[in-house]
């Protein structure tokens, strides 16, 4: 058995095609560090997307302001409304798109520059223009000063204030449907003022750092979270599942945010890492197909099957070397794109990300999990395995059916191509029927640290039947067939 | 192995669809013995091949190898043979090296042996060129040499012959007969070609729609083809006092069905009786010939 893998494997690594899928993938990994290193920031967003927004939008308005005359009566509303948009554009500009002024400056000096605007065209009220101007400089010293405290202290003192007018209400109030809404919007402020509390005593800017995302993330999520924890028992899937995305982000945003530690750094060599398979899919399908070409099709059309057959092997061995030889191969293969992307991540990035651990929040445990880099890649492969073993299985059969390398070829890729638009009409119809298709059930993925399934109609259980299933119809045919198979005359 | 008997067919028969392609075919195949495998395109030659090796399923008879029954014991009767089924299967992108490579690695031999055979078909001196590059004879070569590696008993060639220049036949049967003769192997030659064989082996086997209407010991069949066609032209056609037996073909052409050594005579005779002869052609006795006379034969008994 092993000589017949061995015999195998000689045969496919002697081959060119092999090679040239390897060299793409290498290929794709350098170019994929290579943009992920010089265009992508730490979220793994595109550096100049912004900035070239900002200058597009800017041609806009200025076009847009030349339409209107700020000397007709009817047009200078449109006017200025035009002009402080450009204002805020302008002022923009002047800070770097991470910065959390870029964000702010809407906030803070909309309102203002509006005002001034009015002042000079409309009402044309020298002293209060003058009032609003000073008022304009002091703010956009702040913003200059870098004074994040200084907006924060004015946030936290506003809400404050919306508090105890709430409370007031509440207290004042009758009407219970009120009160339970007044009720409601004071647990929410309450976290907005938590949460701004919280940015003022570790000074989080809300700039587009990691710590920032993930208090926004972190925000946002809870409310999600409290909404549906309040509801008690959630009955739609859908809920249910937003529920879970929702309570995740939560505890990783929180574990972030205590730790200080930015876990899911995009640009490094250790996000690149952890769905390195995922990524590489089609490759890696690719592979598979290919061989199950090379060492099936190919022997029966260059009649080099009669020569293996021949030998003092049973034909059930040379079929289960074949399929053996498939997996050597994608092992190998996974272990290569690995080791590629260690060395040029290596090399782009450094290796320092590799001690990040990945934390995931495990809805079995009930608990946020860390796992280092590697388990948690190990992890996932192996809950894409059961995937690959089928590919490899399907072109298997299809080969020993049809011994024709095009249909074993082309007919898994197409399968496999369209696998996602099958699940999506399928979630989309409701079409339960579907649930049967293998490809539903061929992501082991979804199923980790305990999360739902995008889909309703299928569990983990559930499967791991429909796989076993078609592992057993499917190796029990081709089993026969290959057993039972004349070698025709050529 | 009682006799030396290697290779034992009984019966074998083969249907697809509702056609018969192998009937009832039964062969034997001792040590030393070179079997020629004849029958016209289509008769079932490679099919029958395929049956024997278990490339193929038989619907019923049975095939012993070595001793092993095929069916039963498919692992080591299988062992027992070395073979070339249509083409020699080779994998053109390695070397004829690595070719040879991967049979030793499959019957657990040394890597010793390869140049060995390499040697004894010999491909020495170009055996690590690629097998793309090889000549039709070459390729045939290293085929035979793949079927030799483990020292068989039994070797199954199928039409090794075609495409093979003359030298290339001869160099053919003299290797088929030192391994017959030093390695004691029995070698089974199929051919649709009856004179590549004549000369060489000690048996023929003449099969014909699925079926083997003769089965001769190679005198046999040289006493079946002394009698030969011998068409000669000549200035006139009225020799019926001359001659017994002859054919006229047209004014100028007769035909004459004898042996060699009565053609001198026969010419000799037409000569004194002033008859001008002005070629004289032999009939190359094509495989129908044999097998129309074969046939011929059996209905007359």
């Amino acid at each position: 058995m092993i000589k017949l893998v061995v015999v195998e494997l000689k045969k496919i690594f002697k081959k060119k095609s092999i090679y040239v899928i390897w060299g793409l993938m290498f290929g794709f990994c350098l170019l994929n560090n290579i943009l992920y290193y010089r265009d992508y920031d730490d979220n793994g967003n595109y550096k100049y997307l912004e900035l070239d927004n900002l200058k597009e939008e800017k041609l806009k308005l200025e076009e847009e302001l030349l339409q209107y005359n700020k000397d007709n009566q009817n047009e200078v509303t449109m006017y200025i409304t035009i002009k402080t948009k450009l204002d805020i554009l302008k002022l923009k500009e002047n800070f770097s798109n991470s910065s959390w002024q870029y964000h702010k400056v809407n906030t803070y000096l909309y309102d203002i520059i509006y005002q001034i605007n009015y002042y000079q065209y409309i009402e044309k009220n020298i002293d209060e223009l003058t009032k609003k101007k000073e008022e304009y400089q002091v703010v956009l010293n702040k913003l200059n000063e870098n004074n994040y405290k200084y907006f924060l202290n004015m946030e936290i003192k506003k809400n404050v204030d919306i508090q105890n007018e709430l409370k007031k209400q509440y207290l004042n109030e009758n009407d219970d449907k009120i009160k339970l809404d007044l009720q409601e919007q004071i647990k929410n402020n309450e976290l907005t003022l938590k949460i701004l509390n919280y940015r003022l005593n570790n000074d989080i800017k809300e700039d587009n750092s990691y710590l920032n995302l993930a208090l926004e993330s972190y925000q946002e999520n809870y409310k999600t979270v409290k909404y549906f924890e309040e509801l008690g028992d959630i009955k739609s899937y859908q809920d249910k599942f937003d529920y879970q995305e929702a309570l995740s982000e939560v505890k990783i945003s929180q574990y972030i945010v205590e730790n200080k530690l930015n876990i899911n750094k995009q640009n490094n060599l250790s996000f690149q890492l952890r769905t390195i398979v995922e990524d590489y899919e089609i490759f890696i399908v690719m592979l598979v197909l290919i061989v199950s070409g090379v060492i099936i099709c190919d022997e029966f059309r260059d009649g080099t099957i009669k020569l293996l057959l021949i030998k003092p092997y049973s034909r059930g061995r040379i079929l289960l070397s074949k399929y053996f030889t498939s997996i050597i191969v994608v092992l190998i293969s996974i272990l290569l794109l690995i080791a590629m992307q260690l060395i040029i991540g290596g090399i782009i990035f450094g290796l320092e990300s590799l001690n990040i651990p990945v934390v995931v929040y495990d809805f079995d445990k009930a608990k946020l999990v860390e796992y280092s880099v590697f388990q948690y890649m190990i992890i996932r492969i192996g809950a894409r395995m059961p995937f690959l073993l089928m590919l490899i299985t399907i072109s298997i059969f299809l080969g020993v059916i049809f011994s024709s390398t095009i249909i074993s070829i082309t007919m898994p890729l197409i399968f496999y191509m369209f696998s996602s638009t099958i699940l999506n009409l399928a979630s989309q119809y409701k079409l339960e029927i579907m649930k049967y298709l293998v490809n539903f059930n061929w992501n082991l993925q979804d199923y980790l640290f305990g999360r739902l399934p995008a889909n309703s109609f299928i569990n983990f259980r559930f499967s791991i039947i429909i796989l076993l299933g078609y592992f057993i119809v499917l190796w029990t045919v081709t089993y026969i067939i290959f057993k039972k198979k004349d070698i025709k005359n050529i | 192995m009682s006799n030396n008997i290697v290779l034992e067919c009984n019966n074998i028969w083969k249907k697809i669809g509702h056609h018969v392609i192998v009937n009832d075919v039964s062969l034997l195949l001792r040590q030393g013995d070179i079997l020629g495998f004849i029958g016209p395109n289509g008769a079932g030659k490679t099919t029958t091949i395929k049956l024997m090796l278990g490339l193929q399923f038989f619907n019923g008879g049975s095939v012993k190898i070595g001793g092993y029954d095929l069916r039963k014991d498919f692992v080591s009767a299988i062992s027992n043979v070395g073979a070339i089924i249509e083409n020699p299967d080779l994998y053109m992108y390695m070397s004829g090296y690595e070719n040879l490579k991967i049979c030793t690695k499959l019957y657990g031999l040394s890597e010793d042996r390869i140049l060995e055979v390499a040697k004894l078909v010999g491909l020495e001196n170009r055996i690590h060129d690629k097998v793309k590059k090889y000549s039709l004879g070459m390729r045939q070569r290293l085929g035979i040499a793949q079927a030799i590696i483990h020292r068989p008993k039994v070797l199954i060639l199928d039409e090794p012959m075609n495409g093979l220049d003359p030298e290339g036949i001869k160099d053919l049967k003299v290797l088929l007969e030192k391994l017959a003769s030093e390695e004691n192997m029995a070698i089974l030659v199929s051919s649709h070609i009856l004179s590549e064989l004549e000369n060489f082996c000690n048996r023929i086997c003449i099969l014909v729609k699925g079926k083997i209407v003769q089965d001769l010991k190679i005198d046999e069949i040289k006493e079946k083809l002394a009698n030969l066609n011998y068409i000669l032209e000549v200035n006139r056609i009225d020799l019926h006092e001359i001659l017994y037996h002859f054919e006229v073909i047209d004014e100028n052409h007769i035909k004459i069905n004898t042996t060699k050594d009565k053609l001198a005579n026969i010419l000799k005779t037409l000569l004194l009786n002033d008859v001008d002869i002005y070629e004289i052609k032999k009939e190359v006795n094509s495989l129908e010939d044999v097998f129309l006379k074969v046939t011929k034969d059996i209905s007359n008994d």
